[in-house]
């Protein structure tokens, strides 16, 4: 199944060329702003690390910026396909029952 | 006593998390609060918490899965070919993941090279009239 970002492109998602700095932004305040950028990377590495077993395991900070995206396109990919199954069972807002729906696939996506 | 200690942890550690998943909760909240206004669509609240909750579940098995992908590779330091693995399951999250390391990785490079460029530039305002005084000397 093909990501449904890639077919719903949102007017807030930008050229390619600024995405990179608005993405890890958008993590967690949905602005496109660089001070938003460290806040994303430190909510992402503390719940890395709340998982890790050993001690020494570490994050490059690529990977981490990396892993925002990841976690945001989880999240957005949830509510998007969420919102397309209300919107086929012709509803005017997105209840657990059509997001429980989607999840199975979700899930196997990622 | 031992146990005392082990249950202050136990606390601890809970209480830590409850943080972490209300932190997640309200940047989950902000994300389906774009979708929502863009696609004029409406979330009920159970949604978005319901959509929280798996969030923080899938992190945990993130956050397992790069550490071995890394063991794996004999390195104690998670980079973005793990990540990339990671997202192998689809191909079009594969694709996108890829497209989005090279911009992280390009962008970084032209901080990088700002950042350098700000240094040399201080540097050269800064010896050039010493160099001046030493060429002197030695002649």
């Amino acid at each position: 199944m093909t990501l449904v970002l890639h077919t719903f492109r949102p007017p807030w998602m930008g050229s390619r060329g600024r995405v990179a700095e608005g993405w890890v932004g958008s993590l967690v305040c949905g602005k496109r702003e660089r001070v938003c950028r460290n806040r994303a990377g430190e909510l992402v590495s503390k719940l890395l690390h709340l998982h890790f077993k050993d001690d020494k395991t570490k994050v490059s900070g690529d990977a981490l910026q990396l892993m925002a995206e990841l976690l945001k396109i989880f999240v957005v990919e949830a509510a998007i396909r969420s919102v397309r199954q209300a919107q086929a069972e012709d509803l005017a807002q997105v209840g657990v029952e059509q997001l429980e729906k989607v999840l199975p696939q979700l899930l196997l996506d990622f | 006593m031992m146990e005392e200690e082990e249950g202050a942890e136990e606390q601890q550690r809970f209480s830590y998390q409850q943080r972490l998943k209300a932190a997640v909760h309200y940047t989950v909240g902000c994300l389906c609060e774009e979708v929502a206004s863009d696609k004029e669509m409406q979330f009920s609240k159970q949604t978005i918490a319901a959509i929280s909750e798996v969030t923080f579940q899938q992190c945990e098995n993130f956050a397992k899965d790069l550490e071995m992908f890394a063991r794996h590779a004999k390195r104690s330091t998670i980079n973005t070919e793990d990540v990339k693995l990671l997202a192998r399951r689809s191909n079009s999250l594969l694709k996108y993941i890829t497209e989005k390391n090279e911009d992280i990785a390009q962008f970084n490079l032209e901080r990088k090279a700002k950042k350098k460029k700000k240094l040399e530039d201080e540097n050269k305002n800064s010896v050039e009239p010493a160099e001046a005084g030493v060429v002197e000397s030695e002649n």
